[in-house]
């Protein structure tokens, strides 16, 4: 199995924090917490993580060096220095990559071209900053509820959790959910595509640069059509659809490739998290049986073909 | 079943008009299938095809907006293919053979060729504006949130549900959650009704009715949205006088009528909710009546 780099850990912080946000989401939906408690609770508990992985960096760090001065190898995830410098054409890559990833920032925080149809979240985050409750008014008009909404769509925690970030930060809901998450989303999906990136070309640098390169150039293409992945990022990028198509499926392939089939269960946990499933069987639980299937098949179509 | 055969169709339908994205797609699979490089990675690649298949074929695409709860429209289900990583991968290695290593010195023999393959990417997606903005959103909010700042300091400290013309009420909750209304963005966006089980009642359905005729004065005919028909026989009460109370019973406390109202309709709602309009950004604001 492949070693976590960066990107991979970038997401699995996210999913984490999603993790934390139903948790604290649920929380108040059924023991009729204020909201300000369950913001608490979720950076309360989002601090409590972030203390508990550093205490084990430590511990996995004094194991290593114990481990190394007790004359034994070196540990196994230890990178081993075969990262070689970027040479130009990898370079001018990175660089149009840069370039067209910037302008994507840029074009997201001019937010003329949010697509809100179909989308009550900045109303539902709002509601619940002034009724300091979770679905205690009707997100679209500020009045009780007369018969209550969908159960499957009120256990879903982004709104929690965007709400607990225009609390932590004081920024008010329009400003996190239209500019302050889509930029996070499109950040994370360029970790989610580098790190599928290192899958498809493991070996050969300037391809993972034209990769990213030509993924931001696909994004650019696709910003008119609903429901593409550009439209995703750049005009939808604070729904549970897009982190989900953008961040958790490519991340999820890149995991599938790896054989990492543990954290892959990660995806399927934080899709049910965002977004209205089939009782939680969503795209990243089919994704993950069909790659699995796909694998199943080629390999034994490989072995047919070693018998003949 | 058939009907969601026949969506899975149009929506097929529609998904290429879009843009040609999926046409991209097809290309790239294979280029991945048959390219002269090998590919590697079989398991994406046989995923991919096979998805790729299913999302086009109206029978498997069914079975797939079935599994996706039959809430989202057709498009969703191309969530299952991940269309953007398997066309870069195979536009990268087109791009590996039109160009191998992107080796500078052998610019003359890449250039043209990655020139055309990236212009044909660009052409794929749909080009222009994107069609949900065709009307200027960001004008349209910016107004909406100067009118509402102001009803807001016309209004301080108190409780606010504001009953107006339909470019404001799309905002009002958004800029200002504390703003109540007597019905929201679902009224005209049914797409929204997913959200919640609850229903209008008709009274409301007709206060929104009747603002909208009032937006469309200019339009229309002149009185034709002061008077019901059994009024015009002078037998029933006027439509300003009715709304006016409907307004009244569920709880608005600020009214918004567009410039063009008649005057006639003002001076009618002035004296059912014996209150004062006075002039707004553009509008008529009556309030002041629950003091």
């Amino acid at each position: 199995m492949e070693k976590y780099r960066f990107s991979d850990w970038l997401i699995t912080a996210e999913i984490i924090i999603i993790g934390l946000a139903e948790a604290a989401h649920l929380c108040g939906l059924f023991f009729g917490w204020s909201f300000s408690r369950c913001a608490l609770v979720l950076w309360g508990l989002a601090l409590a993580a972030v203390l508990f992985g550093l205490c084990l960096r430590f511990a996995a760090g004094r194991r290593r060096r114990g481990g190394r001065r007790a004359g034994a190898h070196p540990a196994p995830d230890k990178p081993l220095r075969t990262e070689r410098a970027m040479d130009g054409a990898e370079t001018v890559l990175y660089g149009v990559f840069l370039l067209l990833a910037v302008s994507q920032l840029i074009f997201i925080r001019m937010g003329n071209t949010f697509y809100v149809g179909r989308d009550i979240t900045v109303e539902t985050v709002g509601s619940f900053l002034a009724a300091d409750g979770i679905y205690q008014v009707n997100p679209m008009t500020g009045l009780p509820y007369q018969t209550g909404m969908p159960l499957r769509l009120k256990i879903l925690c982004l709104p929690t959790l965007y709400g607990s970030i225009c609390r932590l930060t004081g920024f008010d809901p329009a400003m996190v959910v239209r500019f302050l998450v889509p930029e996070i989303t499109l950040i994370s999906s360029y970790a989610a595509f580098s790190a599928l990136g290192r899958c498809l070309f493991s070996q050969d640098g300037r391809k993972r640069a034209c990769f990213l390169a030509v993924t931001a150039l696909l994004f650019w293409t696709g910003i008119g059509g609903y429901g593409t992945e550009g439209f995703n990022l750049l005009c939808y990028g604070w729904r549970g659809e897009a982190i989900r198509n953008c961040v958790l499926v490519p991340w999820l392939v890149s995991l599938l490739l790896r054989r990492n089939w543990k954290a892959a269960v990660l995806c399927v946990l934080a899709e049910a998290c965002m977004v209205w499933t089939l009782y939680g069987c969503g795209v990243c639980g089919a994704l993950w049986i069909g790659m699995a299937a796909a694998m199943l098949c080629h390999r034994a179509f490989c072995r047919k073909e070693r018998a003949k | 079943m058939t009907e969601l055969m026949r969506k899975a169709w149009l929506g097929w339908i529609d998904y290429m008009g879009q843009g040609k994205l999926a046409a991209l797609l097809l290309a790239a699979l294979l280029f991945l299938w048959f390219g002269r490089k090998k590919a590697g990675q079989e398991a994406l690649r046989l995923y991919a095809t096979v998805m790729t298949v299913c999302c086009i074929l109206p029978p498997a695409a069914a079975v797939l907006m079935a599994y996706q709860t039959k809430f989202y429209d057709y498009v969703w289900i191309w969530s299952l293919v991940p269309v953007t990583a398997v066309a870069a991968w195979g536009i990268v290695l087109a791009l590996g053979e039109l160009w191998p290593d992107f080796k500078p010195g052998q610019w003359r023999r890449g250039l043209p060729g990655t020139a055309i393959l990236l212009a044909a990417v660009i052409l794929c997606g749909p080009l222009g504006s994107p069609a949900w903005n065709q009307g200027g959103q960001g004008a349209e909010r910016g107004h909406a949130y100067a009118v509402l700042q102001e009803v807001r300091a016309a209004y301080p400290g108190k409780r606010l549900c504001l009953w107006a013309p339909r470019e404001i009420m799309e905002y009002a909750r958004e800029a200002d959650p504390a703003i109540l209304l007597p019905y929201g963005r679902n009224m005209w966006d049914v797409s929204l009704n997913g959200y919640a089980y609850d229903v209008y009642d008709e009274k409301t359905v007709e206060m929104c009715r009747w603002m909208e005729e009032l937006e469309e004065t200019d339009f229309a005919e002149p009185g034709a949205a002061g008077r019901t028909e059994a009024a015009e026989e002078g037998t029933a009460l006027s439509l300003p006088k009715i709304y006016g109370d409907y307004a009244v019973s569920a709880g608005v406390t600020c009214i918004l009528l567009p410039e063009a109202t008649e005057q006639e309709i003002i001076l009618e709602l002035e004296k059912t909710l014996q209150t004062e309009a006075r002039k707004l950004e553009g509008y008529w604001m009556l309030y002041g009546w629950t003091d």
